[in-house]
């Protein structure tokens, strides 16, 4: 499924400020808009969710190139048409079969009613490392917010997360937010550190 | 669960999306609503963060960690989120077990070449307590000699062994430096194209401050935005009127600057987007001011999505406030 057509510098620049609607982020929209699109193809159980993530947003930049603009509708609500017909054309291709059947494997592999240890004892050494090292990464409050906000047991998390709004002058909603936000960039750093210890 | 037209989806429904226990239409909805709808995106992901997170704690309630082991885990990906919540589970207890440790700084690295002349401490990761061989007069200093040689020979490859370790972890820390200085470099850039865009628009403001008098001008109040079916409020324009001028009601004055983003909801389409704001005090409330011009508005509900914009950090979107438009 994957074409053979990549942004020029160019091209990637131009689609980047079209996704940020007018608000530079820095890149932090196309990545969000990447994360959310890999979700997509993941809770459709798409075998690599990230390559048709790519895919799509690929084919939105392209479209992008060729047309000069796109109006009528919200970047967000573009990607969407574009990757549900990635989506289409994934369940379309030839090696469907196959790939249900790498999916059944894997969803039978993963299923494990073990708990929550899915790699070996080694893994999780290297992955905990990777984690304390993307921590210390971290600017020191996005640390101790990240920390402090997902730490205790579900019933202790309500009342500690409004303490902690409260003392940043922020509504929990923002909270919420800012905290998603780091871990999101947290899983980010782990994955890359896990592929370069691989 | 199905959740009432209109209506924000509840914590409960979202946490059943994810678990994929929804009917399927249900689903082909919030598939969309997935991509396209900003905070609802936001708000699933920091849903699905606590699921995982109760997941590991053993949290979840009997029919959820069900379907958790039998629909969740069964992706690669979502795997892997399990398996970060499980590692920062454990950072959790380790520091929780060794309060008084402060996260220590990454150590910069000046280049691997320092680091390899660098004679490696003992102290770093002691080796084993020697212990004095038993006392054998008879086989006297040769074999005292002999051992010191073999520990001697062991102690020197253990410490190769670490130097070549070093060098590694030090290269790749040393291109992750270079990464983030090239990052820093563009946030520099799109910094100063940011303040290059200022500058203009303080430029058109100065311009057009000479007519801005002769506007006719029709504003409205818009409370910080709650959960629930309550009416939106709405704003009158009368034929003639030149600006809407929208005062939104800040939960929390957060951010030196704002951005506001008028949205048409049925269609979840961007119709126009504000210039960087400031907050303003009005009373006893903190309030961002945003004028748009009457000739956008049709007689229909809009979205006001509002972001903050941090000094040097990402913006924020702060909330959505609706409100109808009714054209007299």
């Amino acid at each position: 499924m994957k074409q053979n057509w990549t942004p020029t510098q160019e091209t990637f620049r131009k689609f980047l400020h079209w996704l940020d609607e007018g608000v530079d982020s820095g890149g932090e929209r196309y990545l969000e808009m990447r994360r959310r699109l890999v979700f997509y193809f993941d809770r459709k159980n798409c075998l690599s969710p990230d390559d048709l993530a790519d895919e799509t947003l690929n084919r939105v930049a392209r479209k992008l190139e060729e047309k000069g603009s796109i109006s009528g509708l919200s970047p967000a609500h573009y990607c969407y048409i574009v990757a549900r017909f990635v989506f289409l054309e994934y369940l379309r291709s030839e090696d469907r079969e196959t790939a249900a059947q790498e999916l059944l494997d894997t969803a039978l592999e993963g299923n494990s009613p073990a708990g929550p240890a899915f790699g070996d004892p080694s893994e999780e050494q290297v992955r905990l490392g990777c984690l304390e090292q993307c921590l210390n990464k971290l600017e020191g409050k996005e640390r101790d917010l990240i920390l402090e906000y997902y730490q205790g047991e579900q019933r202790s998390k309500i009342e500690r997360r409004a303490q902690l709004a409260a003392r940043l002058g922020v509504s929990l909603n923002a909270l919420s937010i800012r905290a998603c936000r780091i871990r999101n960039k947290l899983e980010d750093c782990v994955r890359k550190c896990l592929r370069s210890e691989t | 669960m199905a959740p009432p037209d209109q209506q924000p989806y509840d914590d409960r429904f979202l946490t059943q999306y994810l678990l994929g226990n929804v009917p399927t239409e249900e689903a082909e909805t919030m598939d969309i609503l997935c991509i396209s709808d900003e905070e609802l995106a936001t708000r699933l992901s920091a849903i699905e963060n606590d699921l995982v997170d109760a997941y590991v704690r053993g949290d979840l309630s009997e029919p959820d960690l069900d379907r958790f082991k039998s629909f969740y885990v069964a992706s690669a990906h979502r795997r892997h989120k399990v398996e970060f919540a499980a590692a920062l589970l454990a950072v959790e207890k380790k520091r929780a077990a060794t309060p008084v440790a402060e996260p220590v700084a990454t150590p910069v690295i000046a280049s691997p070449t320092v680091i390899a002349v660098r004679a490696p401490k003992p102290a770093v990761e002691p080796l084993p307590e020697r212990k004095p061989p038993p006392r054998r007069p008879m086989l006297g200093w040769g074999f005292a000699l002999a051992a010191a040689a073999v520990f001697l020979l062991a102690y020197v490859s253990l410490e190769n062994f670490r130097l070549r370790r070093h060098l590694g972890s030090a290269e790749a820390e040393h291109a992750v430096v270079d990464q983030s200085r090239q990052e820093l470099q563009k946030e520099l850039d799109s910094e100063r194209s940011a303040n290059a865009e200022s500058a203009k628009e303080i430029e058109r403001l100065r311009q057009s401050q000479a007519n801005v008098e002769q506007l006719k001008i029709v504003s409205v109040l818009l409370p910080p935005p709650t959960r629930g079916s309550a009416r939106p409020p709405a704003i009158a324009i009368q034929p003639g009127t030149d600006v809407a001028v929208l005062i939104v009601v800040l939960e929390s004055d957060e951010f030196p600057q704002y951005r506001a983003v008028l949205k048409d909801p049925s269609a979840n389409q961007t119709l126009w987007s504000s210039q960087n704001l400031q907050s303003a005090v009005l009373g006893e409330k903190k309030t961002v001011s945003i004028s748009i011009p009457t000739a956008m508005l049709k007689q229909q509900n809009y979205v006001i999505e509002l972001t903050g914009l941090p000094a040097h950090a990402t913006p924020e979107i702060i909330g959505s406030y609706p409100f109808h438009a009714t054209l007299k």
